[in-house]
């Protein structure tokens, strides 16, 4: 079994909480450090996600903002649009659907932020049914 | 900032005015405020073996993903529109799926390069309508040819 933990913590008008919770699935993928280059358009990476397999999401792009399109870079099936520093996340608990809708077998992704960017994604999924 | 003014007068020998023009050609006043030698306050001043960075102005635009692949391609290009060098956009995609930021532009120096572009061109292409010869307009014709 391979799992994906995830914390999330707020701290604010002197009340602090955090709380974590484990998904589990056959398989995480990663994207390790991508790095997108300042003044890049639709570099292509391919990966491989089974939209309706994943149990866990997470995917963010440091250093600077990030469009992430989804198998083609013209017509994308799905486009997220990554703050610098903030994550996408789903998972099955989550309370709003999932972004990602279409299997997803390339990445198209375009630096305009004025700084690289590193990409960082887990997906944990479990095909079976 | 006026740190760095009376560490250049004291250090160099000049007038104050002179300290204050030598501070506005370098980004560095922090660094002129710390030197504690001639040679370290020289170092940061620009000269013409360390020049100044070019002055860069910013233009506030909104872009396609076309548009933005096209002007991303004219990095270090001179803009014929302001006869400033394309240094680089830098924004973000926002929920309209435009790109909205700024173009960054720089002043031509001696190094300036000899491909040249037009930013507004880019940003407001001309229509292919417009572009399109006219097209000739058929003849009304009745059913007996006349």
């Amino acid at each position: 079994m391979a799992s994906l933990t995830k914390t999330w913590a707020a701290n604010g008008g002197g009340l602090s909480k955090s709380y974590s919770k484990e998904y589990s699935g056959t398989l995480v993928q990663l994207i390790d450090g991508e790095t997108i280059a300042d003044s890049v358009t639709d570099q292509q990476l391919t990966v491989a996600i089974d939209v309706s397999a994943v149990k866990g999401f997470l995917i963010v792009s440091e250093g600077g903002a990030l469009t992430v399109e989804t198998n083609n870079g013209t017509t994308p099936d799905d486009t997220l649009v990554l703050p610098a520093g903030r994550p996408y996340e789903w998972d099955t608990d989550s309370l709003d659907s999932f972004l990602l809708t279409a299997d997803v077998t390339d990445l198209f992704l375009t630096n305009a932020s004025g700084a690289a960017a590193t990409l960082y994604a887990w997906a944990v999924v479990d095909p079976s049914p | 900032m006026n740190e760095a003014i009376n560490n250049i007068v004291d250090k160099l020998g000049v007038g104050r005015s002179v300290a204050e023009a030598m501070i506005k050609r370098s980004p560095s006043a922090a660094k002129i405020a710390e030197a504690k030698s001639v040679e370290q306050i020289r170092a940061v001043l620009p000269t013409d073996a360390n020049p100044a960075p070019p002055e860069s102005t910013t233009v506030k635009v909104s872009l396609s993903k076309e548009q933005l692949k096209q002007l991303q391609q004219q990095r270090g290009k001179l803009d014929l529109d302001s006869g400033k060098v394309f240094d680089r956009f830098a924004g973000a995609q926002q929920a309209d799926k435009l790109f909205h930021g700024n173009c960054h532009l720089t002043e031509r120096t001696s190094k300036s390069p000899t491909e040249s572009f037009s930013l507004q061109s880019i940003l407001h292409p001309r229509s292919k309508a417009a572009d399109a010869p006219p097209t000739k307009r058929k003849q009304k014709t009745t059913e007996d040819g006349k």
